[in-house]
This record gives structure tokens, sequence and C-alpha cells, in this order.
């Protein structure tokens, strides 16, 4: 196949996300191909049907290195023993010299059945653990894959059960045809290799943020006017948990006289569960004291916040955790992914933990728990003060954007 | 078809994407045939990054110079900075029964190309001739 067409350096196989949704990993590939302007990129992205990608419009000014953008349907797969069977339909994929596929699932499988026919390399970069998502209560995968249906949420436990056995299949194989494994932190590297990864292929790059397009936010010191305000920043998705953040503000509502809560984030992925939790604030009485304002530059995000939550069922790295952080905010997060790396520092890391803690962890699917922290940090401005301060070190400490480009471009270099 | 010219740009690494586009429109007006066009593109983007990188310390405002002449029988792309100048004896070959992440730019260009040279000779920087003779045949 190499020598057809002139080939990109790079070829990202992602589902769903970039260029036409936004979210973490979506801000993640833009940054990596917009940072590395010295190689060239191309891109498939698998969408779980063509209509749908009709409708969708460019979320991202896409960068010039970005050469090739192709989309590729998954249809037609809609039993667990099926996916395997899965090949792409009759479309020209790019050439590159590496595939770096952005998760296992179908991406994973794609670049393993490219890597048989061509022999290029193939790098697995995972976020979160695919499976694992499956498993903590996702519906649909991140291509807009359904695993469960609505008509089949009678049975949905054994379905649910089916198709995390199927997906943790697939990141196995992905795992044994990956030249190079990378992950964003150490919870998932150990996770990957209790799945079988090799050792000698793994590797953690933890993702980044440039902490001076923070700065200005971190100049105003939170919960110190008296008008305080409390926002989820994050996509208005069942995964995100949105209504464990409405439960706590109402919790809130009486003990913090005059605060405010904003969800900051896009409304529009989920609309069914937009609206449950629009129906939700209202049935608490929250009108007025709780807006959903869409999304906003991730700069605009934060100076007006005093703390930033998130009630996440499952994560990876959250960038909206470290740009917080980098804006001298406080963070109330659940326990899940990397985020109790994030606010307590990384284990291993004597220098991160000494740092001290950028907020507070939470169960997941606890809104008591939530409002608590919350409250702890808004009737204690210096102890918020302090927790956004110690966040902002570890941001710049351990969270920089060049750092985590520098670890793809050596990683690249390896195979190009 | 000959080709002859010439291009500068800034030591920048998104300079680079400019000089790629300049080395491929050339290249496929020269009739030069895709695989070749892909292993030059290749070696181009680790020539340019190891000057930006290591001739200009990562600092912009630099020149780097680059030159493209294609005929019948070979093509040579030279690229002249004005940077640090580069010591071809201290270069060592990557060990690649050791996969290391770096130092792999000069032994590429010694695989894909007919001839590397480089030349400090000037006092005024490196020199670097790349040069490819033409056994495939010409993409119409």
């Amino acid at each position: 196949m190499k020598g057809d067409s002139i080939m990109t350096d790079v070829c990202l196989i992602l589902e769903g996300t970039y260029p036409y949704v936004v979210g973490g990993v979506s801000t993640w590939v833009h940054a990596l191909i917009g940072g590395l302007p010295d190689l060239d990129f191309s891109l498939i992205h698998l969408t779980a049907s063509s209509e749908q990608e009709q409708e969708r419009n460019l979320k991202f000014d896409l960068p010039p290195n970005l050469r090739e953008l192709v989309a590729v349907e998954i249809d037609g797969y809609q039993q667990p023993h099926q996916v395997a069977r899965w090949r792409p339909g009759p479309v020209s994929l790019p050439q590159s010299r590496v595939l770096h596929a952005l998760s296992t699932g179908f991406a994973g499988l794609l670049a393993g059945q490219i890597k048989e026919q061509s022999e290029q390399p193939f790098i697995l970069t995972e976020h979160a653990i695919y499976w694992r998502e499956i498993a903590a209560g996702a519906t649909e995968i991140e291509c807009g894959f359904q695993v469960i249906r609505r008509a089949e949420q009678t049975e949905v436990t054994a379905l649910r059960r089916h198709w995390t056995t199927t997906f943790r299949r697939l990141a196995r194989r992905a795992y044994a045809q990956a030249d190079a494994i990378a992950t964003v932190c150490e919870a998932n590297r150990r996770l990957q290799l209790q799945e079988g990864a090799a050792p000698e292929k793994c590797r953690v790059i933890p993702n980044g943020v440039s902490p001076e397009r923070f700065a200005s936010a971190a100049l105003h010191p939170p919960c110190a006017n008296g008008r305080l305000h409390v926002g989820l920043v994050g996509r208005v998705t069942p995964v995100k948990d949105v209504e464990v953040f409405i439960r706590a503000a109402h919790l809130l509502t009486g003990r913090l006289p005059g605060v405010r809560f904003t969800v900051i984030g896009p409304t529009d992925q989920d609309p069914a569960y937009h609206r449950r939790c629009l129906r939700l604030a209202e049935e608490l009485g929250l009108n007025g004291r709780l807006t959903f304002a869409g999304e906003l530059p991730p700069q605009e995000c934060y100076a007006d916040l005093d703390v930033m939550v998130l009630t996440s069922r499952s994560e990876a790295q959250p960038l909206a955790v470290l740009e917080a952080m980098s804006a001298g905010r406080p963070v109330v997060v659940t326990d899940v992914g990397a985020c109790r790396e994030l606010v307590e520092g990384a284990d291993g890391d004597e220098e991160d933990r000494a740092l001290g803690m950028a907020g507070f962890v939470t169960p997941p699917q606890d809104p008591q728990a939530t409002a608590e922290a919350v409250l702890a940090l808004c009737r204690d401005p210096a102890l918020a003060a302090r927790m956004g301060r110690m966040g902002q070190r570890r941001a710049r400490r351990c969270y920089r954007q060049e750092r985590c480009l520098a670890g793809y471009s050596r990683l690249y270099r390896r195979f190009i | 078809m000959d080709v002859k010219d010439q291009l500068v740009i800034d030591s920048r690494l998104d300079a680079v994407a400019e000089a790629r586009e300049w080395l491929v429109s050339r290249t496929v007006q020269a009739g030069v045939s895709t695989k070749t066009i892909n292993d030059l593109k290749l070696v181009l983007t680790e020539a340019l990054s190891n000057v930006v990188r290591h001739a200009y310390d990562d600092e912009p405002g630099h020149p780097i110079e680059l030159s493209l002449v294609v005929d019948a029988g070979a093509l040579t792309l030279t690229i002249h900075d004005y940077g640090r100048p580069f010591d071809a004896d201290s270069y060592q070959a990557p060990d690649l029964s050791d996969p290391q992440e770096g130092g792999y730019g000069v032994f590429l260009m010694h695989n894909l190309m007919d001839q590397v040279h480089y030349d400090v000779s000037s006092g005024t920087g490196t020199t670097l001739t790349l040069v490819k003779r033409r056994k495939d045949s010409p993409q119409q």
C-alpha cells in the first residue's frame, strides 16, 4: 500500500470526537496536531451513522498540517458477537507512516486491521478505558454507537455484561497488536497491564495545559467576594452525572444564601438527558439559581467561578480539572480515573504530593458528599485560596502542554 | 521535467510545513515518483527539525535556505543554516536492537538518500546536501 499516494506522517484513528464534537479528547487532539507543526496528520473519523455525520459541523478550525479527514461508518453491527468482524466499507483510507488509535474498541480494531495488511506501526493511546466506561454505565460509545438502546432497557444488565466482555476482548487484542501503548495516568497503565499489555510497550504521558492561558483568572482569589458561584464544567451527558451536581446544588441552597450554580458545557450531545436535567432542576426549585450556560471558551470558564465541580461516573484525566487548577480554582471531583491523582498528587511522586491538596475528592453518585465538600470551601475562603494555589502549582509543575507534546513527538519519531 | 527552485523559511517548526508543501509541489511537477517524494518529505522534515531545534535552539527569526534541483539523473536538495554548526564526526548511528526515542533523523537521511553531506567549511553555518538518484520511473 505504501508508495501509492503522498503519505502523512501520522494517521489518527478516533471515534466520534474531533473535529465534530467538543470535549476533552477533541481538545487534546486539536492541541496535539497544532502543537506538532513539523509533522503532518491525516485522520479517520469513525462514526455510527452517515446521516449524523452530514448534520455535524466542524467545531474546530482545522490546523494546516491536518491534511486529510476521512469518515468511516460503523453500521450494521448491532450485536456484540458481530463487532470483532467489523470492517470498514469501500472507502479509501489515508496512507501514513504511523497509525495512532485514540481508543481500543472500533478505533483499535481498525488500526490492528490496517497493521495486519500493511505492517504500519500502531500506537495506541487510551484516555478513558473503553470497556470500563461501558461497565460503569455508559449507554453509548464515543462514535455514537449505542450499546444499550431504549427498547432493551429490560435486559440491560445482561446486555451490559455482554458488551463489556466484547470490548474488553477488543482491548486485549489491541494491546497485543500495538507497538506502543500510552495513557494519561498511572491508574490506567495498571489496568492495561492487568489486561495483558506488555510492560515494555506501556508508558504514561499525562495531559497538559498552558497555564499562561489561565493566569489572569488566577489573579482573583476564590470565595473572596461574598457572591458565591459554583460551576460544573463538562458536557451535559450521563457520564458526567450532572444530576448529582443538581442534587448537590439543592442541598446547598439553604446553607449558602445567594450562591449561584452554573453548568458550563455543550447541551446538544444528549438532548434527552439535558431535558431530564432541566426537569430535575425545576422539580427541586432551582430555577433562577442554577443555569446551563452552554459551551464557553476555556479561558472564560473559570475567572467567575469560586469552586469547580466534576461529578463524573467515569473520567480519564479531565482537562477541565487541569484548567480549573491552572486558574487557581479549588476543585471538588469524584474519585474516578486520574482525578484523585490530580487533586492529591501522584503516588510515588513525593514532591508532587508535598504540594498538598488542590480540593476534595468525593465518591461518585453521592450528592451529599459533593455538597459537603463545596460547603467546606465556600465557608473557608482561606482554605479555598490555599487549595487553589496548590492546584496552580501542581498544574505548572506536572501537567504542562509542552511536556505532553514532547512525549508524543518522541514516540512518533521512534516509529516514523 | 527539470526543476530548479529556492525557498527561505524562518526557524520555526510550523514553517517546516511550508517547506514540505513546497517540496511536494515541485517534485510532483518534475514527475518524481510518489515513493521518492514520500521519502524526501520525511528526510526534509527531520533535517529541518534538527536545524530548528539544535542549530538555532528553537529560537525563531533565523533564516533557513533551501534549494532544489531536479533533472533527469538526480534530485539534489540543499539546506543551509547560520546556526551552531553540525558536528558530523560526533554522530553515532542509533542501536536498532535497543529502540530509543530520538536520534533517528540523520540515520533516516543516510538510509533513504544516496548521498548525505554536511559542509561547515564556509564558517557561516552548515550546508546539508542530500542527493537521490532518479532510478524510479517518472510519474505522469
